[in-house]
């Protein structure tokens, strides 16, 4: 997997040597969490493979999407299912269950308000 | 991965074409490159980031994925990993197959090429190899100006250059020393400058046996730079002319041990008859697998990948006698606008790289070169006439001068007053 760019934050510790100290501590030990998450059997490989393109696609960064689906696709999954996956994700999306099927046909039925021509 | 024996190793490549002429032969896609874009991740069955200058790594990647079992095939459309794909292919599949690393090796490496075809008696142009911008001018001033300058293992017309004195040799070789990748073969090429049409000359080589799939006359710009500008078809060679072309690049290719491959070779006809300029062991790019396609019936995508597999290779029929390819190019900087027209407006191919809006530049500038493509196929000129005039008419591409404009990019939308 890609390494990821490091964040504005995670660059700034670096400023500050015991904190940039706790912080690689912090970092090895979240690299040795994920692979004890990662190497669990409880789940065979194609649902961990669905379920980590499923935390990747909630969080959202390009990076991390692109290098969870392969690691998807590597583990089993085929394009189908991986479009019912990101189709759950973008299902439970908050803004979706904000808008209930009925208020959402009401607008849709609504007269359309032109564009404005400012500008 | 399930059923190796049913799996294409890819190497590289964006064209969803080259992906989908292998799911169309029933077969599952394990894809390599050093990193696997999004939007191709839904073209392949099995995607994965690896160092392709690596060569034990992407073996050990294969064999992990594939469970040491051999892969159908070993395939690559991007030249500079033809090499590899060989190399890849001599070690995985028990059979040999397709290109040899020999082979490879022979059209990869341009020094390489003219050295055993000049060692085999076939016209090339006079060269020579230096390590340093010195020993290039010297070379150049052996061979008489004007010469060019090249990389030895580029592709396209990237970093080649003519030049006219000792100072401008200097100058294009320092440019090709310095910006070559760590993995570039070390030197730079300075060969004589060959004064003549050029020509491309696409070809299927089967059990030693060479068919002449196209050949085109090749449009570019003016020294010192070569920018394609267009091709057609017929390239206007008499029938004696293109059966001496045909000869050559038989043999050419026989030289060079090209077998049971595809190939796209430049020439150029001068005073004293065709010279060979380059051979690339595989299929031309831009669109000229397309008009290659329309002039003999093969689609050389299509074909290599089925000789790459070992099957049998499908020929159908022409379906034009006339092709003309023309780039879209300009002569100024300037602000792009343009029609994008309806997707299947034309029974011919219409692309603009760039949206509406974008900024040019001249063709002949370091930041400008080629912004799409017109290419029509019909039975008469009229006809190739008529449509290309139409495809132009309805883009209706101009370029507006920003000469009296700098162009900045707003920080902020403080100043858009609307809504």
């Amino acid at each position: 997997m890609a390494a990821a760019a490091q964040s504005v934050s995670a660059q700034l510790i670096q400023l500050s040597p015991a904190v940039r100290d706790s912080h690689a501590l912090l970092a090895s030990a979240r690299q040795d969490f994920f692979k004890v998450a990662f190497d669990g059997d409880a789940l065979d490989p194609k649902t961990k493979g669905a379920v980590a393109l499923t935390a990747a696609l909630v969080q959202g960064n390009e990076e991390t999407v692109r290098s969870f689906l392969a690691i998807a696709k590597q583990l089993g999954l085929n394009n189908e299912e991986i479009g019912q996956v990101a189709g759950i994700v973008e299902a439970l999306k908050p803004e979706t269950q904000q808008r209930p099927a009925p208020q959402a046909a009401a607008a849709a039925a609504a007269p359309v308000k032109k564009a404005s021509t400012c500008c | 991965m399930a059923d190796p024996g049913k799996t294409v190793v890819l190497i590289g490549g964006r064209a969803h074409r080259e992906f989908e002429v292998l799911h169309d032969l029933g077969y599952r896609i394990l894809y390599l490159d050093k990193r696997v874009p999004l939007h191709l991740m839904a073209w392949v069955d099995v995607p994965v980031d690896v160092d392709t200058d690596d060569w034990d790594q992407v073996a050990e990647v294969v064999r992990d994925q594939l469970d040491g079992q051999a892969p159908a095939a070993v395939l690559t459309h991007v030249e500079p990993r033809i090499p590899l794909m060989a190399h890849l292919a001599e070690q995985l599949l028990p059979v040999g197959r397709g290109l040899t690393t020999s082979a490879a090796r022979n059209c990869r490496d341009k020094w390489h090429t003219r050295t055993v075809l000049e060692a085999a008696g076939l016209p090339v142009p006079r060269f020579g190899l230096a390590e340093a911008t010195r020993e290039a001018a010297r070379i150049a001033r052996d061979i008489g100006f004007p010469v060019v300058v090249k990389p030895r293992d580029g592709a396209g017309a990237f970093g080649v250059r003519r030049c006219e004195t000792v100072e401008e040799t200097r100058i294009a070789a320092g440019h090709v020393l310095d910006e070559a990748s760590p993995d570039a073969l070390p030197g730079v090429l300075v060969e004589e400058y060959l004064d003549g049409p050029e020509y491309a000359v696409q070809t299927i080589t089967r059990g030693g046996k060479t068919r002449v799939l196209s050949v085109f006359r090749q449009h570019m710009t003016e020294p010192p730079v070569f920018v394609e500008l267009g091709y057609d078809f017929p390239s206007g060679l008499a029938e004696d002319e293109l059966r001496v072309l045909e000869l050559l690049v038989t043999s050419v290719l026989d030289e060079l041990g090209v077998d049971d491959w595809v190939s796209h070779t430049q020439v150029r006809l001068c005073a004293d008859g065709f010279r060979v300029v380059e051979v690339n062991a595989r299929r031309p790019g831009g669109r000229l697998v397309e008009m290659t396609g329309a002039v003999s019936g093969v689609d050389m995508v299509d074909a290599v990948s089925r000789l790459a597999l070992g099957l049998p290779v499908e020929e159908g029929e022409p379906r034009a006698t006339l092709a003309r390819y023309r780039s879209i190019v300009f002569e100024e900087a300037g602000t792009l606008l343009y029609q994008a027209p309806p997707a299947g407006a034309f029974p011919s191919i219409v692309e603009v790289e760039v949206p509406s809006g974008d900024q040019v530049q001249p063709v002949d500038h370091p930041d400008g070169g080629v912004y799409g493509r017109i290419l029509v196929f019909a039975d008469s000129v009229e006809e190739v006439d008529r449509s290309e005039r139409r495809a132009r008419e309805a883009l209706d591409l101009r370029v507006a001068p920003s000469d009296d404009l700098t162009w900045v990019a707003a920080e902020t939308r403080e100043f858009k007053s609307c809504c």
